[in-house]
């Protein structure tokens, strides 16, 4: 799961958008909108409600970016905005977060491809079959899967959702949350223990 | 998945590994497992997202490269507003020091003027009487110093009786002499 941009490409980008730069602005929302609205949506369950915090991250990014001083931090920043913005729109609207709606917004099929690496992970070499039925058995298990992250506690779900959607590292994870990197870690672990738990008792082996 | 002993990500579990280890968590099937899973695909993420984000945040981006203008703008001139100031200032200065130079003459210590007065005085002392009484002179005499420490703005003396009249009177011994007269 690599960075979309290299660190020193990024710098130069982010000092350029930070200028005013269209196309340097236009190279960030590209590389990291895909992470934005995924990490929303799996956190809402809301399309529309996605698409919108993502809209109002890049806003508030944009008027906050020539006071942004690059420590390598710019991540971490970005999913703490999409993260703010998500929990102060679910606060002004008074409604608590969907569970995750499995059904929604993604297809499931071999043809999708992860946004930010461009390789398909699931070749034939991994044992998956092109067989339908094994396709079918397989949409099956990812929509099991994801129910089974979705049913994890608030704070488990985050280092997932940030660590396996957002693609950021634990240490920047721990930068976003604002915790220690050896509590990040541990959460990770456990939500892995957790989520392997349930899906044993669902009869997945 | 297939549930096979060998890749199976649910059964293969690396939690005997320590809590902190990043490669560990890597290492895990079921991670990799939801690498696949969690990530965002082409599929559910709307086509126009970027282009609608881009055009959200136009006004944004535009006041950005406002402010980083003004920024500048308000670097730059500062030099060119501190160039004027200080040319206009000091074509002021000059104008002002030339004014008060015509209208008010240098101390005599700093320009020329003094030998030009003293070749007046010596005009001046030149056309004294040589018959006068010893009284005369010496009232002429000091009337001369008057005018020559007036001359020299006094900021210098000059004992005419010393040297300039002495000197003159001189002149004036050899003048008289050659034309048969007498000094006092």
């Amino acid at each position: 799961m690599e960075p979309p941009k290299a660190e020193g490409n990024l710098q130069q980008t982010l000092k350029l958008a930070a200028a005013g730069d269209p196309d340097a602005w236009r190279e960030l929302i590209d590389a990291y909108s895909s992470r934005v609205f995924a990490l929303v949506l799996r956190q809402c369950g809301d399309r529309e409600l996605a698409e919108e915090i993502a809209q109002a991250t890049f806003v508030q990014v944009v008027s906050n970016l020539p006071k942004y001083k690059e420590l390598g931090k710019f991540e971490p920043w970005l999913f703490r905005i999409a993260m703010n913005q998500l929990r102060d729109e679910m606060r002004r609207r008074k409604r608590q977060a969907q569970p995750t709606d499995l059904s929604q917004g993604r297809s499931d099929s071999d043809e999708a491809v992860p946004v930010w690496d461009g390789t398909d992970h699931r070749t034939p070499s991994d044992g998956r079959s092109q067989d339908p039925l094994a396709q079918a058995s397989r949409v099956e298990e990812a929509q099991l899967l994801r129910l089974a992250v979705a049913e994890l506690g608030e704070a488990d779900r985050q280092v997932l959702y940030l660590r396996h959607t957002a693609g950021l590292s634990f240490a920047q994870i721990a930068q976003t949350l604002g915790e220690p990197l050896g509590t990040v870690l541990a959460r990770g672990h456990r939500a892995l223990a957790k989520l392997r738990k349930t899906l044993i008792d669902r009869g997945l082996q | 998945m297939k549930p096979t002993p060998s890749n199976n990500p649910i059964n293969s579990s690396s939690s005997n590994a320590p809590l902190s280890d990043e490669r560990a968590y890597e290492a895990d099937p079921l991670a990799a497992e939801l690498d696949r899973t969690l990530a965002p695909d082409a599929s559910e993420v709307p086509q126009d997202l970027a282009h609608r984000i881009n055009i959200a945040t136009r006004f944004g981006l535009a006041a950005v490269a406002a402010r980083h203008a003004d920024v500048y703008a308000s670097f730059l001139p500062i030099p060119m507003k501190m160039l004027r100031s200080a040319a206009a200032a000091s074509i002021l200065m000059l104008v002002g020091v030339g004014w008060w130079t015509l209208i008010n003459p240098l101390p005599s210590s700093l320009s020329h003027k003094a030998p030009y007065d003293l070749a007046r005085l010596n005009v001046e002392v030149d056309a004294l009487s040589p018959l006068r009484s010893g009284s005369s002179m010496d009232r002429d005499l000091a009337a001369l110093n008057v005018n020559v420490d007036q001359a020299l703005g006094g900021s210098s003396r000059l004992d005419v009786s010393q040297s300039l009249v002495e000197h003159d009177l001189i002149n004036w011994e050899s003048q008289l002499n050659a034309s048969g007269g007498e000094l006092f």
